[in-house]
């Protein structure tokens, strides 16, 4: 298991940050999930060898849900 | 085209002109209602007109996100909700209603996009205080280089009337600086060789040589960003509560606004059209987001506001913890006191020693020690070389430090011995009465121990290898409590702390008397750091259903502490890797005033946030309630989504707002 970090802008939007947690919280690899609205932070706690999928998802996960905010990798 | 675009993607502008139509066409409606104006055709038209145009301004971006989303057979949104309630409601002709809930809702978001911003206002005032160019010395040259490149043992040079670029200690230059941005602190603090200045710090008049202690990475101001930054990810009970919550909240109203939609006009026939209007308004207060946003926009002021006043909250949850304290545990040394024992005077036993040589041998004994005993001889004879008289210097070997007893070296072939009355009564010491208000340690030699050792293993026992052990003198201290401290501990009980403690590893007598001039319930001395621990965990065992117990402690030595405690409070310890990996508040500030600070703005917080989830929900509720009546209708809806919007963050910022002065006063 490691820790990423990761930011992203362009959202004020509290529940659509919530529901993209529990999204990524559902994806096979991922420990634990932390997404601050407050300060554009995401913390994935991942199985290192997933890291590259995972990271994608997120992304599409972040599209689909809030396509205003744009997810930096 | 290109024009409309931009307006549309600008939410400000966006938001104005919108408004100024909508606004322009309410005065035609009222100009037309109040002079009884014959409706003409060509004003309805404009009328209409006007309010669509200001819908389709505002709406635009709702609309398509609606369709995204609906194209992706997800429709249980609010912009597919707000969509479909401003459609229903152009569909039954309210038009100024479907400018509103668009407009309006657009405010709301807007409003709610600038609370954010000014929320991370106190992090982004941190970063402002970082220094892009920093003096170093290199070959005998001043050069100029990013604060990045310089690494730790290097000289700086800090001229006056600029930030202190990174953590560093002070070899040349006497002056004061400022250190409230990072500390509170608002009186300017004075500073001299040996002192530790903070990045961040402002140094106000005059210049300052000093030598690096850590990377940019490690100083204190990145320490505190990145741990403000990190707190936001820490999330509090409420918080998540209020997350979960938000899952079903749409997904409720919807059910809701069906049920208004169908059964009521089945049940008693009234018309289909009367019961639709009724469940647009339902459809308009569908959004969960002032309800969602309102908890961790009030923790984040809070601890927005705490790192303004010296004090590193790391997250909502321990905002959460701090503000149900029950209990508050102190380490003493450090935090209660001055953490400096000041040698009093010496007691001698013996003739074989003079009080200077006792004091020179006391001296190299305890050389490699970093307990306050050693601390305080280091300096005893830094004051005596000061004043021209000479320390001698003598030869010890075989130092050894017995934790939680004292230290013990060799001279030639006796044994010394320094430390409490623990360490005495181990080596068949009984020590005698001294001075019940100072600390004390206690000097003790045991000659010809090489040639006993055998036999006290084969014969004798342990008694007799102990037979030639003398004491030699007493040292005591003074370990006065620090002045301030009484008013601060009163002022914990008065915000309703039930229970203060000190487990102290010093004499009992000496603990007794401090807990009693400072107030303190429950106080132990004599304690090893392990029994410490254990008390500690009593305390935590014993404490009531959802209340807490604190650890203050200073961050050297008590991690553990810090850790099992259910809020572990570090004091002046933002340097410390292991004190801040352990503790779940950190102080900036060397002051315990930073404590019932911190106690205040939990609370407070605490306070706020459930002062927003209630209302927000209470008017929700009460939308609901009211639409069933058929009161109230659209515009009550159109206020209970964009109003508690707004009210709740006017709320989140009552956090850090008018609370300047309260703990000012109320400190001492």
């Amino acid at each position: 298991m490691k820790t990423i970090r990761l930011r992203f802008t362009g959202t004020a939007c509290a529940a659509c940050c919530a529901k993209i947690e529990d999204e990524i919280r559902k994806l096979n690899g991922v420990g634990d999930v932390s997404i601050s609205v407050m300060t554009g932070l995401v913390k994935i706690k991942l199985d290192s060898e997933k890291k590259e999928s995972i990271l994608k998802e997120s992304k599409a996960i972040f599209d689909r849900i809030e396509p205003s905010a744009q997810f930096q990798i | 085209m290109e024009k409309i675009k931009r307006l549309i993607q600008d939410d400000k502008q966006k938001i104005k002109v919108a408004l100024t139509l909508f606004l322009f066409g309410l005065v035609i409606l009222l100009i037309t209602n109040i002079r009884g104006i014959e409706w003409h055709i060509s004003l309805e038209l404009l009328t209409k007109s006007t309010f669509l145009v200001a819908y389709g301004i505002a709406g635009f971006s709702v609309l398509r996100t609606a369709w995204n989303k609906l194209t992706q057979k997800d429709w249980m949104n609010e912009f597919f909700l707000m969509s479909l309630a401003s459609l229903g409601a152009l569909a039954i002709g309210e038009w100024p209603e479907a400018a509103a809930i668009m407009i309006f809702y657009e405010i709301g978001e807007y409003a709610q996009s600038i609370a954010i911003c000014r929320s991370r206002k106190s992090i982004s005032d941190l970063l402002d205080l970082s220094v892009d160019i920093c003096v170093v010395e290199r070959n005998g040259e001043h050069v100029e280089v990013d604060p990045s490149e310089v690494e730790i043992g290097e000289i700086i040079l800090v001229p006056a009337g600029s930030r202190i670029p990174l953590d560093a200690e002070i070899i040349e230059g006497r002056g004061e600086i400022d250190t409230s941005a990072l500390t509170g602190e608002s009186l300017p603090v004075a500073v001299d060789v040996g002192d530790k200045i903070m990045s961040g710090s402002l140094n106000l008049n005059t210049v300052l040589r000093a030598k690096v202690d850590a990377t940019v990475d490690d100083s204190t101001l990145y320490r505190i960003i990145e741990l403000s930054d990190e707190a936001s990810l820490r999330k509090g009970k409420t918080e998540r509560l209020i997350s979960r919550f938000a899952r079903y909240y749409t997904p409720i109203v919807i059910v809701l606004a069906f049920l208004f939609a169908v059964l009521p006009p089945l049940i008693t026939g009234d018309p289909f059209s009367m019961w639709f209007e009724r469940t647009l308004n339902l459809l308009v207060i569908s959004c969960p987001c002032a309800l969602v946003l309102s908890v961790p926009l009030s923790y984040f002021s809070g601890l927005g506001l705490a790192s303004t006043r010296g004090i590193v909250i790391k997250g909502g949850d321990v905002i959460e913890n701090f503000a149900q304290v029950e209990t508050i545990v102190f380490d003493k040394t450090g935090t209660l006191t001055t953490g400096k024992l000041e040698l009093s005077r010496i007691e001698s036993y013996t003739d074989h020693f003079s009080e200077d040589e006792l004091f020179a041998l006391a001296l190299a004994l305890e050389r490699g020690s970093t307990h306050l005993v050693a601390d305080s001889l280091r300096r005893f004879a830094e004051q005596l070389e000061a004043r021209g008289e000479t320390v001698a210097t003598v030869e010890v070997q075989d130092l050894e430090e017995l934790p939680g007893r004292g230290v013990r070296g060799r001279r030639d072939d006796i044994v010394f011995y320094i430390g409490n009355t623990r360490l005495m009564s181990d080596i068949g010491l009984v020590v005698p009465e001294t001075d019940e208000s100072l600390s004390v340690v206690f000097f003790a030699m045991c000659s010809g121990v090489e040639e006993k050792r055998d036999r006290e293993r084969t014969e004798e026992g342990v008694l007799d290898y102990l037979t030639d052990v003398d004491l030699l003198a007493s040292f005591l201290f003074e370990d006065e409590v620090r002045e301030e401290i009484p008013a601060i501990l009163r002022k914990l009980k008065k915000l309703g702390v039930k229970k203060l403690a000190m487990y102290s590893g010093d004499r009992k007598s000496v603990v007794k008397r401090q807990a009693q001039v400072l107030g303190i319930d429950r106080y132990e001395g004599e304690l090893l750091p392990q029994c410490k621990l254990q008390r500690l965990e009593d305390d935590i065992a014993e404490k009531r259903h959802n209340m807490n117990v604190a650890f203050v402690g200073d961050g050297i030595n008590d991690a553990p502490a810090l850790s099992i405690a259910d809020v572990g409070i570090a004091m002046g310890a933002i340097g410390s890797d292991a004190a801040v990996e352990a503790a779940d508040i950190v102080l900036t500030r060397d002051e315990l005033s930073a404590i019932p600070e911190a106690l205040q703005i939990s609370r407070k917080t605490k306070r706020i946030a459930v002062e927003n989830i209630i209302f927000a929900l209470g008017l929700k509720v009460a939308v609901v309630v009211l639409s069933f009546f058929g009161i109230g209708g659209m515009w009550a809806a159109i206020f209970a989504d964009v109003g508690v919007t707004l009210i709740c963050i006017a709320n989140s910022f009552r956090i850090t707002r008018g609370s300047k002065l309260d703990w000012r006063h109320a400190g001492a």
